[in-house]
């Protein structure tokens, strides 16, 4: 925790400076009180966000009686936690309370693989996930829409392509500077929310965490998670894990102070295809925790490069 | 390499860094006329062993998937009016410029032969200078002056006042050059500008004609024909200018490697862990040169707020941007 903390210092001096009073908290499970790893910390209005590490702790600087601003901790599996960073003040500990999803999925054969949302490795060029010129990255979730002929198909397996500068050896190139392509992420699957038609409640209660450490491909079968579409449309996210593993940096120039801006970035980013549809079919989670479709790269761009394998 | 008394083709052979070439398993480059450096479409490109084939597209431009590696295997081009022309793969490079030689030269006199009107291309480069093997440089759109310089102007002098411009050629790479790690972007839209040269100050001044350009493949060499659009150069100075556009389309993404700090020691010693450091650069990439005729730097200016400023280029590099007139 105090890596990540060190990497986004430069930012919270907005708030605080380094001789304020360092206010540590610690997530648990209300029931069993043990740490809650890898949860989402989001402080809105100052647009931070970071992944705590498997000790559940982290640190805010300053003096949070006098911070308006409101911090929402989140994690697959749990029932969200929205607080004013002002009600803090007086707590360390913040016990996160798990929800019960009632999924039953029965064991049925399916006899016929379709692959959907196809697209060419060689041609992805444009990649989600890197603060630019024309915007910062303030996204916790990436997701792809997919459609099916009827509902009550099997999930399978998923690939995505993810940016990566040294590739695996099958793919007959250059090998350098493979050691910056580490990254980890996890998978959401989510059920569409009939209310804003963007990504509704999980369909996975199990958590998805890929590493990979070399090449643009990723492939994840996830036969053992028994996943049923009930729908004729679901989402597949990626979820960014904003922790020391994944961080690095991104280089961008402000045009108002007009100087150069170095700020956090975290791996992965995602490549985006080359085959423009007709509808947008990308979601993104904002800071708020808000979906919104994800429209940076319109008028192309209208869809991840994001596969999926489904069984009828 | 050019051997000029070659019996059935003339071929050049453009080798930019292989170290950078993503996706291997793909034959690419760009077919030209050996005689007008015209991009010829509809050439059919086989790879014969394996019985693939693809055609070029308007610009000339072709990439072959293939999925065996077959060393023995050749390329074939073919196009009614040209010469066939056979490349063993051993000697493909990444980004291969194939010149094709008319096989009835007769048509090419028809075309050419126009007593009234004399054509010149002004700046013009070849094909052996969009090599990239040191001797050039490029011309790019950096992050560092992204608020001040989106547009690079190049200065041209024709034969006379009033020639009509009929087509501009540009030399364009699809990616940074190395010690930088990116990744290839082949997509671009960026505008050309025709700028008349302002007669007080001598820099550009009014904008005549301006037009999209959108590219979608690989190739080096992009012509572009404006000769239906009558433009006519009121003086003999004009300006031909690129203008980038800040657009995720254009994204070129690089890292570079920019360590984080891991721990601090007891003693004070700050313990520091390898990090990926992500900068953004915008296509297009334009090919700089040196000019073995006139060993000067193209005149060139860029524009800074509302207004031109005059920038030396790379000494002695060219810019890869030429201007065809008629007079």
């Amino acid at each position: 925790m105090k890596k990540i903390i060190a990497l986004i210092a430069c930012t919270f001096t907005l708030v605080a400076n380094a001789q304020q009073k360092v206010n540590t908290f610690h997530i648990i499970d209300s029931l069993s009180g043990k740490p809650v790893a890898s949860t989402s910390v989001t402080i809105v209005r100052a647009k931070l966000s970071i992944t705590t590490e498997k000790d559940g702790i982290f640190k805010i600087p300053g003096d949070l009686s006098l911070m308006r601003d409101t911090v929402i901790l989140n994690t697959q599996t749990y029932m969200p936690f929205k607080i004013p960073l002002n009600r803090l003040s007086d707590m360390d500990t913040i016990r996160l309370t798990r929800y019960a999803i009632e999924i039953n999925n029965e064991k049925i054969k399916y006899k016929d693989d379709t692959l959907l949302n196809d697209y060419r490795k060689q041609d992805v060029v444009h990649y989600a996930g890197i603060n630019t010129e024309t915007a910062n990255f303030e996204y916790l979730q990436l997701a792809q829409q997919f459609y099916t002929n009827k509902p009550g198909v099997f999930l399978k397996e998923i690939t995505l392509n993810r940016l990566a500068f040294g590739l695996d050896d099958s793919e007959h190139t250059w090998t350098g500077l493979v050691y910056l392509d580490r990254t980890k992420f996890r998978v959401r699957i989510y059920d569409i929310d009939p209310i804003t038609h963007g990504p509704g409640r999980d369909l996975c209660t199990k958590i998805i965490e890929e590493k990979k450490t070399s090449g643009s491909q990723v492939s994840i079968n996830l036969k053992k998670y028994n996943i049923i579409i009930p729908n004729t449309t679901f989402f597949v996210a990626v979820e960014w894990l904003r922790d020391f593993y994944n961080a690095g940096y991104s280089i961008t120039f402000n045009p108002k102070e007009k100087k150069m801006t170095r700020l956090p970035n975290y791996h992965p980013a995602i490549g985006i295809s080359a085959v423009t549809g007709e509808k947008l079919n990308i979601w993104a989670l904002n800071f708020k925790h808000e979906w919104k479709p994800f429209g940076y790269f319109m008028p192309f761009g209208t869809d991840l490069a994001m596969k999926a394998v489904i069984k009828y | 390499m050019v051997r000029l008394n070659y019996h059935y083709l003339l071929f050049l052979i453009l080798c930019f860094p292989p170290t950078l070439c993503f996706g291997q398993d793909v034959y690419d480059g760009q077919v030209i006329n050996s005689v007008t450096d015209i991009a010829i479409p509809s050439v059919t490109v086989k790879l014969l062993k394996e019985k693939v084939a693809t055609q070029t597209n308007e610009r000339g431009y072709f990439s072959l998937a293939y999925e065996s590696h077959e060393k023995n295997d050749t390329l074939q081009f073919t196009c009614v009016g040209y010469k066939p022309f056979k490349l063993p793969v051993s000697a493909y490079l990444p980004h291969v410029l194939i010149a094709l030689e008319a096989s009835n030269t007769e048509l090419n006199e028809v075309l050419i032969n126009n007593k009234k009107v004399k054509q010149i291309i002004l700046g013009r480069f070849f094909n052996y200078d969009l090599k990239n093997s040191g001797r050039s440089n490029l011309y790019y759109h950096v992050t560092q002056v992204i608020a001040q310089r989106t547009l690079l102007a190049k200065l041209f002098t024709a034969p006379q006042a009033n020639a009509i411009l009929t087509s501009i050629a540009l030399g364009r790479q699809d990616l940074p050059t190395s010690p930088t790690y990116a990744i290839r972007n082949k997509y671009t839209n960026f505008l050309i500008h025709v700028i008349a040269e302002d007669p007080d100050v001598g820099g550009p001044g009014d904008i005549l004609f301006t037009k999209t350009v959108s590219l979608s493949d690989n190739s080096a060499r992009v012509d572009i024909d404006v000769s239906k659009e009558l433009i006519v150069i009121p003086g003999i100075n004009f300006f031909v200018a690129i203008e980038w556009l800040i657009t995720p389309y254009n994204e070129i993404i690089a890292v570079s490697n920019s360590p984080k700090l891991d721990w601090v020691t007891k003693r004070g010693y700050q313990m520091l862990k390898d990090a990926s450091e992500y900068r953004v650069s915008y296509q297009p990439f334009l090919i700089g040169y040196m000019n073995e005729k006139t060993l000067k730097p193209a005149v060139l200016y860029t524009k800074v707020g509302r207004s031109w400023q005059a920038t030396q280029g790379y000494d002695p590099w060219d810019l890869a941007l030429s201007a065809t007139v008629h007079y």
